[in-house]
């Protein structure tokens, strides 16, 4: 059940009216049966991946606390990390290893195994994955204590709004909030309002600026023969655009779905492409993802409290992490290793940097100089995507081929531009609903505060107008029915 | 003793201090926020719980509002006149005025004209005819029209039954869209559709919503044909279409497929419910030999059901059809066959017994005016074809001052500049006697200028006088004229909206705009 489908509309529809007149009493596990329903919607055998993660999650957390020696403890915390990495990678990663040993037998002139049957990949295994390890090493680690009522802790790891592709939720956030649900009030009608914008928000995102922005990006890249450096310099920069405003509205929809049911999950983006270095990338983009690897993965490597060569490794190697995550693809891996590197050059070259202001003259707190990095910061992010949107690495050499190649300056004035499934009128969308998303974004990063919060705060008409403004673009204008193949989210793939 | 509920009075600070300050903002109840120049709490109390019921119920009201007045804009509609469907126009008759009724495809509106039925015998019929109707399209479109009409008799077209699945997605919408969503049309597409589109069809706008990107005038306009039209399109262009097929029976028969079979019956059930005579045809076109087969089964069936099926295919000879002159192309009769079809079924009605089939005339019922207009229009198009096939100036003029559903816009070139003029261009003394019809002598034309002609008048719109100003008015909802005087030959001189019909080699240009349908019909120069 795709959220931009008119049966995710009815379903949260229903889900809401129930939970809104159902007795306190009954709403945790009504909240449970939803999200079980909308997942395996989807496939009802992801059932059989989803259930074990959570009696394996379940169980270690009491175990772990009911252990009385920390080896006990340790062992079942490992145990049970293995376990689930196991999972992750069978499900995932078995084509992918297969196809990197095939290849290195069939060098070494030996007979390629071959694949007997092909796993399903559940929709979100790995957001899910991680938000139980997570669970996990907080208990091991006492920062909360195991939870006791499994349809409380079922709900915390199924919770439709975020199963598919996040946010990654901590326990010590939301699994307090779920218990409280049978004696919290009820949403009230700021929340719903709130939640309700907010989803308005992240289904324009999607449908209008990503969806559209993808028609254009899918177009390039399927006919990279034809292309040179001014169509793929544009297709990496709408990538930018179309991945953005995927996710981000994903996300928003996520948030606004559960604040509407009276649960706060965490940002998971603050205006990234504003970020003035990569550094500041990761703490705006996915934060939860970031926020994650940086609690579990580069602290308990040791951090940047270690020698400079170690602290460049654990970058590495969380970036490395980070890109296999993503997807089974050596493409996947070198982009994270260039947000690494891009870290790590920074990193070293920050010295420098400072020496050649100085001795310029140049003001690093000035609006161009903070702007320019800006800048500097989405190019060296925008290239890095290629790698994510290639699929492979050839699909990423051929492509960085053709743009360092080919000049053709000409398409921008003989309307070649134009023949990449975006006509006039589409492009003038796309930029219309660009600039509305980067004057949301300039406001957001100023006031603190996500769309629902801030149209909340504006006055009744303004209010009712943008929300009435949004529905008929997402309605009108966005990208979805039987002529167009909507996309799945490009992180549910994840 | 009774428990405290968990209360809204509850100090903020307290239920605040158990989560995160990112979270507690949001606990419900106690959340406080500034609307304009009021603070108001948004407890769940009495009233504040009746404001916020009746904020969604105005904010839904407001938003099915908004979408219903989008959809009206958006909606599949009939207004190219490159595909037909005839449900518009359905919608515009009277109720209980259709006698009756002719169900089919393109073959339908391309071959009986009910204007002809009209004219001849004040007899009511409609094309109730969608392009490349399927069968289950046909039955539901019948359905559709007995909602309010009651037709004595009903024609129904053969050729649905020739195809299972539409060719082009196009005929698709035009056949599943263009009826008014009711039972009737969702119970159309879960007997058509695939399953997986079924949504998208009922719920319609997912289809619809991108006619953004082709909007139109007349989808904010009311298109003036759906206010009058009987479904038929009219159309007297010719082509040769000398087939090799002949006019006779192969004989060949095909087994009556399990559809079509059910598509008979539903027709005769449906026809001894509702009480219409029901009469299959097979209207002429280049007849495969599959499709004959076809044809011979159903007729068998049909035959032995009672029923009567006539095939105006293996009557080319006897309503003297000309291949070469009633043709518009191969599948499809032109202005002059469909006057041969249509007035061989007039005379196919005469035939019923009274009881089926009782004739009235109703060219005095005022209920009926819709088929007057129809005939108008009608008589428009075979004008206009008229006009189009004329290629002098004289026989041309003449043609346009004998109607007064056109309007022309003149230019015309003084009597100097002859050299500006390509060789074999008429000259002013050649043009004048063309232009007298018109109302033109020596006088008014000598000095050039712009006109403009409606309904036998001449009324002058701008000198050929550079000193004056443009002159510019609308001609109708969509189009604005605007002529001024550039130069001999000049750009600019004459334009429709941004389209320039200035005329550059002739002396006399002639725009002829259509003033039942308001559109610009096209350019004529001599």
């Amino acid at each position: 059940m795709l959220f931009q489908s008119a049966d995710f509309v009815i379903f949260f529809f229903f889900s809401v009216l129930v939970f809104r007149f159902l007795p306190d009493k009954f709403r945790r596990n009504w909240l449970l049966l939803c999200s079980l329903f909308f997942y395996l919607g989807f496939d009802v055998r992801f059932l059989l991946v989803l259930a074990p993660v959570i009696g394996i999650g379940f169980l270690s957390g009491l175990w772990m606390e009911h252990a009385k020696k920390t080896s006990a403890r340790k062992r079942c915390f490992v145990g049970a990390v293995v376990l689930l990495v196991l999972i992750l990678v069978v499900f995932k990663y078995t084509g992918f290893l297969l196809e990197n040993v095939n290849t290195l037998l069939t060098a070494l002139g030996q007979k390629p195994i071959a694949s007997r049957f092909s796993l399903i990949l559940p929709i979100g295994i790995s957001f899910y994955l991680f938000q139980t390890i997570g669970y996990l090493a907080d208990v091991f680690h006492g920062k909360i204590s195991a939870e006791r009522s499994f349809p409380d802790y079922a709900l915390f790891i199924s919770f439709f709004p975020q199963i598919t592709a996040g946010p990654i939720a901590r326990a010590d956030r939301l699994l307090p909030q779920i218990r409280r649900l049978p004696e919290a009030e009820k949403p009230s009608y700021l929340h719903i309002s709130s939640g309700f914008s907010l989803m308005l928000w992240g289904f324009f995102m999607k449908m209008v600026i990503s969806d559209r922005a993808g028609i254009f990006v899918d177009n390039i890249w399927q006919n990279l023969f034809t292309c040179g450096t001014v169509e793929t310099v544009i297709a990496a920069l709408a990538f930018s655009l179309q991945i953005y405003a995927d996710f981000a509205g994903y996300s928003a929809i996520a948030i606004g779905a559960a604040r509407i049911l009276g649960l706060e999950l965490d940002a998971n983006f603050r205006t990234p492409y504003f970020a003035e270095s990569i550094a500041g990338f990761w703490r705006r983009w996915h934060i939860s993802l970031s926020t994650w690897l940086r609690d579990y993965i580069y602290i308990p490597l040791g951090g940047s409290r270690c020698s400079r060569i170690r602290k460049y490794r654990n970058v590495m190697i969380t970036f490395l992490v980070s890109g296999i995550w993503h997807g089974a693809s050596w493409s996947f891996v070198i982009w994270g290793g260039l947000h690494g590197l891009y870290q790590i050059l920074g990193d070293l070259l920050k010295p420098l940097r400072r020496k050649l202001c100085i001795r310029t003259g140049i003001r690093e707190n000035t609006f161009s100089f903070r702007l320019g990095r800006i800048l500097w910061t989405f190019l060296l992010t925008s290239f890095a995507w290629i790698f994510f949107r290639a699929g492979s690495l050839s699909n990423a050499i051929y492509f960085l081929n053709r743009m360092f190649t080919r000049w053709d300056p000409w398409v921008l004035f003989n309307e070649d531009i134009y023949a990449f499934g975006l006509v006039h009128l589409e492009f003038n969308i796309l930029t219309l609903g660009t600039l509305l998303l980067l004057a949301f974004d300039l406001i957001s990063a100023r006031k603190k505060r996500d769309f629902g919060e801030l149209l909340s705060a504006q006055s009744l008409w303004l209010r009712w107008l943008v929300c009435l403004f949004l529905i008929l673009s997402v309605l009108l204008l966005g990208e979805y029915g039987i002529d167009f193949s909507s996309g799945q989210f490009i992180y549910a793939g994840f | 003793m009774t428990s405290a509920p968990v209360s809204s009075s509850m100090p903020a600070s307290d239920e605040a201090s158990l989560l995160p300050p990112e979270i507690s903002r949001y606990l419900p109840g106690l959340y406080m926020m500034k609307f304009g120049n009021k603070e108001m709490s948004l407890d769940m109390n009495k009233n504040s719980r009746f404001a916020s019921y009746r904020n969604i119920i105005l904010f839904t009201l407001l938003t099915a509002l908004m979408l219903m007045g989008v959809y009206r804009v958006i909606r599949w509609k009939d207004t190219t006149g490159n595909y037909i469907s005839s449900y518009d126009e359905l919608y515009h008759t009277p109720e209980n005025t259709i006698d009756v009724a002719f169900l089919g495809s393109s073959h339908c509106y391309a071959g009986i004209y009910p204007a002809v039925m009209w004219e001849d015998r004040g007899v009511t019929s409609f094309d109730m005819a969608v392009s490349g109707q399927d069968k289950d399209s046909y039955y539901h479109a019948l359905i559709e029209l007995l909602k309010t009409q009651k037709p004595q008799v009903v024609f129904a077209d053969l050729y649905a039954l020739t195809f299972e699945e539409h060719a082009f997605i196009g005929n698709v919408y035009r056949n599943l869209l263009s009826m008014r969503t009711s039972s009737n049309s969702v119970q159309l597409v879960t007997a058509y559709a695939e399953k997986e589109d079924q949504e998208d069809f009922i719920l319609r706008w997912p289809i619809v919503h991108t006619r953004y990107r082709e909007l139109q005038p007349y989808d904010f306009l009311k298109y003036p044909l759906n206010d009058f039209g009987r479904g038929a399109a009219y159309d007297w262009e010719h082509n040769d279409v000398s087939w090799s097929t002949p006019c006779t029976d192969t004989g060949l028969s095909a087994p009556l497929s399990d559809s079509n079979r059910k598509w008979l019956d539903q027709m005769i059930r449906l026809s001894e419910k509702k009480g219409f005579r029901l009469v299959f045809t097979i209207l002429p076109y280049d007849v495969s030999e599959d499709d004959r087969a076809v044809y011979n089964t159903v007729t068998q069936y049909a035959g032995d059901a009672g029923i009567d099926v006539i095939d105006f295919s293996l009557l080319e000879n006897e309503i003297s059809l000309d291949r070469r002159e009633d043709f518009r192309d191969a599948g499809h009769l032109n202005g002059f066959g469909a006057a041969k079809i249509t007035r061989y079924l007039e005379a196919y009605l005469d035939t019923l017994p009274q009881e089926q089939y009782l004739e009235v005339d109703r060219r005095t019922d005022a209920a009926c005016a819709i088929w007057n207009r129809d005939l108008s229009w009608m008589n428009q198009t075979k004008f206009r074809y008229a006009l189009d096939n004329t290629d002098n100036a004289q026989d041309f003029c003449a043609l346009l001052a004998q109607t007064d559903g056109i309007t022309a816009i003149l230019s015309l070139e003084d009597t100097g500049n002859e050299h500006a003029l390509p060789e074999g261009a008429l000259s002013f003394e050649e043009l004048l006697p063309a232009l007298k019809p018109l109302g033109f002598n020596t006088e008014i034309a000598a000095p050039g200028g712009k006109w403009l002609y409606h309904a036998g008048e001449l009324t002058k719109l701008h000198d050929n006088d550079d000193q004056e100003e443009a002159f510019s008015m609308d001609l109708g909802p969509a189009y604005s004229l605007r002529v001024q005087y550039n130069g001999d030959f000049a750009a600019g001189n004459l334009m429709i909206g941004l389209t320039d019909y200035s005329h550059r080699d002739r002396r006399l240009q002639m725009v002829l705009y259509d003033n039942i349908t308001d559109e610009v019909i096209g350019s004529y120069c001599f």
